[in-house]
């Protein structure tokens, strides 16, 4: 048992010095992509795609279940997005609610008998509609089959050679369009999708469907997602992108080049981690076929998300996303330390396996085996504090690493911001971070009840952020 | 688990409060430095704004405007904003002021990137002819950022003359640069257009051309919309090559006149799909009632896109909805959908029976009526 105990805490610190290792390699890696991304960015005129008839055209397709509150915002920043040709299409998917009611109301939209090429199979669709407005806004209602469902449906109602997929309830940056499709039209025969980068909308201010300014959201655990999206999308997915191994665009914003989504048979159905699933299908089907691919992430391509504003919802979205890693992880077996996979096999894959897939397991073992170790003295109690402590600062060290990468973007200088982010640094490693392992542990092993989507419970990003 | 913890926690301790001060002192620079950049800035924006309107240039400038890229920026931005006398008198003021050759000596190779870039981002937009040159040597620099502002800078000054190298320069460069540099082609609008109907004549002659870049400067010739064009792009329209054939297809859409027609009724048979999808559009853009017939024989093409490019052209014929209300009533489905669905997103059906409705409905009104009541 001894024995036992004692080789499991050298494990945990074993698994421990590797994780801030790597996040550490992850921040270095970003910071020099960052700064590459920023030069182009500011000095590769992405104004002049804006005025370009060669600018290569774009459908944002959005899934819509009972969306009702935030639709109209959403649709509206998007139909004012900066880019030459694009055009949007809304999937209702089955809605409850009056999310097509409105759209019907808004937009002026009217029944059409459009022909669809059913190019991936979905669930069975009602009626296509078009406005009368001069926005290219086109509405596919269709019975519900779930967001991945709804995304196929929009898809095949799609028209140009990319799709833009993103969420009913966010706010695009005006520009982050044209930056990502940057990246595309820099090398187009290679790239197959960019991500961009999402941000918590919660408490920033908005004017006429445009976010104006970022602030730090009032509750912690906002506070706590904001600084999760900074460390992901700033100080790790630069660094991804830059050796051409991104596991995972995400969900809020991700374009594809369409035929390859129709190739690849569209979203899975029903999958609870649709983008990632898409996205290591797309890096295996293009593996397996040995293309000369790459699938970028663009930091200045900026989308304003709704994140949970609750423990309950944020308890929903976490078992939710866990439950998509765990049936990607079965799924994507074979891709794990497979060289025909390239560094997505491995180096990407295996870290998400090793470092978000297993990570809740090891420290909820860890929370009940290193104290036994400590009882029957297998490890010193002052070893233990010492280990303990130094997880909350290498914690802190991460954060602050990614919050200085953030300055990149100049938002949060007030003092009394800088002041809550300093604050959820140091605290989100005394209770909220572990509420959330046990979350992740339910997914894994929970019952029934974390099967399901569940509903999300917006508050429509009007109410969200601070409107002007 | 049994290393020197004191040494790891005091490294950690270290860290922690080394980040959290420094980020505390990034935060606070930052907020000064957008205080006093915007203040910079505000200042000259009323500076510059203030000499406009009362259009005298000053005997000179106060000490450091001329060298500071903050002034350089809101003086091309004023440039952008405005036109005729307004702008030419910016011009005036930034040569007076001696800033492009300050600009040109900023885009020296010794200067860090960043910063060659930032001066050649104004002087693309406030050059005068004297730094021709030295843009013309730009276009042989290993950044191809660096070549797309010279390119704009060139295109701006009108230099035709640098047309030639530009297209080869083309002919290496990634899609990127080679839209960029499309783009810049369009601006020179039709002054432009000789120098690239002779470099592609002289493609045509080649054994081995570039074909994309032949079939851009046909969509860049289109365009610009010169109808002096039309005899090149004819011999494009004419070629064996699919990609010249689009490009020049489109680009007959906007500079095309009646000579353009029976070439493209001949691009209508062409096999490849892409060819005859673009030729039927061209057409449909001429407008003449005597297409109607021709393009409808193309609702009943193979290709889907041909189908819904021939419906759409229709719409824009005189008399072309009767060749859809045709369609939609013969036996072939598929021609029924692409003209159904145009006679529905164009807005006659709707018409159709709104008409109905209030009574004053003709025949072909009631016949579009029970077709929208029937599908």
């Amino acid at each position: 048992m001894t024995t036992f105990l004692s080789g499991f805490s050298a494990l945990v610190w074993i698994y421990f010095v590797a994780l801030q290792t790597i996040l550490l390699l992850l921040a270095i890696g970003s910071a020099v992509a960052l700064h590459r991304d920023r030069r182009q960015a500011t000095f590769g005129r992405v104004e002049d795609m804006l005025t370009s008839d060669l600018a290569p055209p774009v459908s944002i397709v959005v899934p819509a279940y009972n969306e009702s509150a935030g639709i109209l915002e959403s649709i509206r920043s998007m139909s004012m997005v900066s880019y030459p040709r694009f055009e949007i299409v809304v999937a209702n998917d089955g809605s409850t609610d009056d999310t097509l009611e409105k759209l019907i109301s808004e937009f002026e939209m009217h029944p059409v008998p459009y022909p669809v090429r059913a190019s991936i199979p979905t669930a069975q669709v009602r009626q296509i509609y078009k406005t009368r407005l001069p926005i290219p806004l086109t509405v596919v209602d269709k019975v519900n089959g779930g967001r991945a469902d709804a995304l196929n449906a929009a898809i095949n109602a799609s028209r140009y050679p990319y799709i833009l997929a993103t969420d009913a309830d966010v706010i695009l940056d005006g520009s982050a369009l044209a930056q990502a499709m940057r990246l595309v039209a820099e090398d187009r025969k290679r790239t197959v999708g960019v991500g961009g980068n999402i941000r918590p909308l919660n408490g920033c201010r908005m004017i006429h469907g445009h976010v104006v300014e970022a602030a730090v959201p009032e509750s912690l655990i906002e506070r706590y997602q904001l600084l999760e999206y900074v460390r992901a999308f700033v100080a790790s997915r630069p660094a991804w992108s830059a050796i051409n191994c991104l596991p995972n665009l995400s969900g809020a914003f991700g374009v594809y080049s369409r035929d390859v989504v129709v190739e690849v048979g569209g979203y899975t159905s029903g999958h609870f981690g649709e983008d990632l699933d898409m996205t290591m299908r797309v890096h295996r089907y293009l593996s397996d076929t040995n293309s000369d691919y790459r699938l970028v992430y663009s930091p200045a391509a900026v989308v304003w998300t709704e994140v949970p504003p609750t423990r309950k919802i944020l308890r929903r979205q976490r078992i939710r996303w866990h439950r998509g890693l765990m049936t990607a992880v079965h799924d994507f077996r074979s891709s794990f330390f497979n060289p025909r996979h390239g560094t997505v096999g491995m180096l990407a894959w295996p870290m998400m396996v090793l470092f978000e897939y297993l990570a809740p397991i090891i420290e909820f073992l860890g929370w009940f085996l290193i104290p036994l170790a400590m009882v029957t003295g297998s490890v010193s109690p002052v070893t233990v504090g010492a280990f303990f402590v130094m997880a909350l600062l290498a914690g802190s060290v991460t954060s602050l690493v990614a919050l200085l990468l953030d300055e990149r973007f100049g938002h949060f200088n007030d003092p009394r911001e800088t002041l809550k982010l300093l604050t959820i640094v140091f605290v989100e490693n005394l209770g909220i971070r572990q509420i959330t392992v046990w979350w992740r542990i339910r997914a894994l092993f929970g019952g029934a009840s974390t099967k399901t989507w569940g509903d999300m419970e917006r508050r429509g990003v009007a109410q969200l952020a601070k409107s002007a | 688990m049994n290393p020197s913890p004191n040494a790891l926690l005091a490294g950690m301790a270290i860290a922690s409060a080394g980040l959290t001060l420094v980020l505390l002192v990034a935060k606070f620079v930052h907020r000064q430095a957008l205080r006093v950049s915007g203040v910079r800035s505000a200042h000259y924006v009323a500076s510059i704004g203030e000499l406009v309107s009362r259009g005298i240039l000053p005997t000179r400038l106060p000490s450091g405007w001329a060298r500071d890229p903050l002034f350089h920026d809101a003086l091309a931005d004023y440039r952008l904003l405005l036109t005729g006398k307004e702008r030419r008198f910016v011009d005036e003021l930034a040569t007076a002021a001696g800033i492009p050759p300050i600009l040109v000596a900023r885009t020296r190779r010794r200067f860090p990137k960043s910063a060659r870039l930032r001066a050649l981002g104004c002087l693309v937009d406030l050059a005068t002819p004297a730094q021709i040159n030295h843009l013309r040597a730009l276009l042989a620099d290993g950044d191809a950022h660096v070549r797309i502002h010279a390119i704009r800078g060139l295109a701006r000054l009108n230099d035709t003359q640098s047309i030639p190298f530009m297209l080869e320069l083309a002919t290496r460069a990634r899609p990127w640069e080679a839209a960029r540099l499309a783009d810049a082609l369009v601006d020179m609008g039709s002054d432009g257009v000789p120098a690239i109907q002779e470099w592609i004549n002289s493609q045509l002659q080649d054994q081995d051309p570039a074909e994309e870049v032949v079939a851009l400067a046909a969509r860049v010739l289109g365009l610009i919309g010169d109808p002096t064009a039309e005899a090149t792009l004819l011999a494009l329209l004419r070629s064996d090559r699919a990609a010249w054939k689009v490009a020049a297809a489109s680009s007959l859409e906007q500079t095309g006149g009646t000579e353009s027609i029976e070439a493209l009724l001949d691009a209508l048979d062409d096999r490849e799909w892409r060819v005859r999808a673009r030729a039927v559009v061209a057409l449909g853009a001429m407008a003449e009632p005597r297409l109607g017939r021709p393009i409808s024989a193309l609702l009943y093409d193979p290709s889907w896109w041909v189908r819904q490019n021939a419906a759409s052209a229709l719409s824009s014929i005189p008399g072309g909805d009767d060749h859809l209300l045709a369609a939609v009533r013969g036996p072939d489905p598929y021609a029924a959908d692409a003209a159904l669905n145009q006679l529905t997103v164009a807005g006659v059906l709707a018409v159709a029976v709104d008409r109905v409705r209030s009574g004053s409905a003709t025949a072909r009104d009631h016949q579009l009526a029970d077709v929208a009541s029937s599908s």
